[in-house]
């Protein structure tokens, strides 16, 4: 539960991201594929 | 090499919170900056968009049919099972009433704050903040399109949201746990069929740890959403998934068209314990007062932004920008918000657990009565006249 925001990590998602800026691990349109950091 | 600016206040994001901080402060007649990372105030929108009326007097936010986009009586409250009971708007709490442009909403606020005297600059994210050698906050460092900037502040308002990082960076502890998070997916759906006096909160383990609300923005479209707390989520898009499922079965929702999908996330925590640090305070969303059953954040930014623009003016008067002399605005916000926050929160750490059955009990217990005129302990024992087991159940939300 690391990856609260987009400027403190790294995050990969795919094309179904509605980009709300918000990535928690379990993302609501299931868009975020990868965390580091 | 960054520009320096001086300022009495550097507010950061403005949203309803900021905007109020950012009015308080210039009508006191103090120089106030209010930054936002975003190109345009207000967009995109990441809300139910359903507020209350009865507290806007108060905060002197005029209504104006320009952000209202619809207004409704009351609050449906339907079980799994179907069946419901209606509250009226003043027993519905925070969130019933209008449901608004919220875009328009905060563009309204930020006027507010602009015709007061505050100074806005868009599209300028704060990086960092500035502190001084005893590690007080004495401003921010910003990007503003391809500058950098020094905004110098002796207090900085921090307004920047669920995902504040500004708290962070000054050594606040915001940190949350799965539990204390919901997470959220919303469908502005057209052309569908509804009872347009009122808003409906759907119960039950079709949003695990939350609720699905349908929110009316006109006759026949509506912000159809849902919150789902992040410990009882697992799988893939689950939250989609839930969302998806709910609309498909019902027909009267399914026949409309999305015009807009909003996501994002709320915390729902009990209220942290220090909103404050040398030469910065936290209001709104930022400070974690959203409502942890409603998940509705925006009255709270208000009064805390109303708030914090007062105790602006007070600091600079007596030059004193120290915690200590923060605790003015610590004890401010929590005299209007903070009971209902804890309360709140101890109940949605109960009705979490509640399976579909006794939601299905309770809502049953409570046909056919006029909920307006009965207190709790009435409504309780309605309840234990047809399903004593279930009050048991709800002895901890008293």
């Amino acid at each position: 539960m690391n990856a609260l925001t987009l400027d403190e990590t790294v995050v990969r998602v795919n094309d179904d991201c509605v980009h709300c800026g918000v990535c928690v691990t379990t993302c609501p349109v299931g868009a975020l594929e990868d965390v580091e950091g | 090499m960054a520009e320096v600016q001086e300022w009495d206040v550097v507010v950061v994001g403005a949203g309803p919170g900021g905007s109020m901080a950012a009015r308080e402060a210039a009508k006191a007649g103090l120089d106030v900056l209010m930054i936002e990372k975003r190109q345009e105030i207000g967009a995109p929108v990441r809300c139910g968009e359903g507020i209350a009326k009865v507290w806007l007097d108060e905060v002197g936010i005029a209504k104006d049919p320009g952000w209202i986009s619809h207004e409704v009586k009351g609050a449906r409250i339907v079980a799994p099972d179907g069946k419901f009971v209606d509250l009226t708007e003043s027993q519905a709490g925070n969130e019933t009433g209008y449901v608004v442009h919220r875009d328009r909403f905060d563009r309204t606020l930020a006027e507010q704050a602009v015709r007061a005297g505050a100074k806005t600059l868009l599209k300028c994210a704060a990086t960092s903040v500035l502190k001084d050698g005893k590690g007080a906050v004495v401003g921010v460092r910003a990007r503003h399109w391809d500058s950098e900037l020094e905004l110098r502040a002796p207090l900085v308002v921090a307004a920047d949201g669920y995902e504040s990082q500004v708290g962070r960076w000054a050594g606040i502890d915001t940190k949350l746990v799965p539990r204390d998070i919901n997470t959220c997916l919303q469908y502005e759906l057209v052309g569908i069929d509804i009872d347009p006096d009122f808003n409906e909160f759907h119960l039950g383990m079709q949003a695990p740890g939350g609720y699905i609300w349908i929110f009316n923005k006109s006759d026949d479209s509506a912000n159809v959403g849902i919150g789902v707390n992040l410990s009882m989520i697992s799988g893939r898009a689950a939250v989609k998934g839930y969302l998806d499922a709910f609309i498909a079965r019902h027909p009267n929702l399914a026949k409309g068209q999305n015009v807009e999908t909003v996501a994002g996330a709320v915390s729902v925590c009990f209220p942290i314990e220090s909103t404050t640090a040398d030469g910065i305070v936290l209001v709104g969303d930022a400070g974690r007062m959203v409502d942890p059953i409603t998940g509705g954040g925006v009255v709270n930014a208000v009064k805390s932004g109303m708030v914090a623009g007062r105790v602006a003016k007070e600091c600079h008067d007596a030059s004193d920008f120290s915690r200590a002399f923060l605790q003015r605005y610590e004890k401010g916000w929590r005299e209007l918000c903070e009971e209902q926050l804890i309360r709140n929160y101890v109940a949605k750490e109960k009705l979490i657990t509640l399976s579909d059955d006794i939601f299905n009990k309770v809502i049953d217990a409570l046909q056919g009565y006029k909920i307006e005129r009965v207190t709790t302990m009435e409504i309780l024992r309605m309840i234990q006249a047809r399903y004593p087991e279930v009050v048991k159940e709800l002895e901890s939300l008293l």
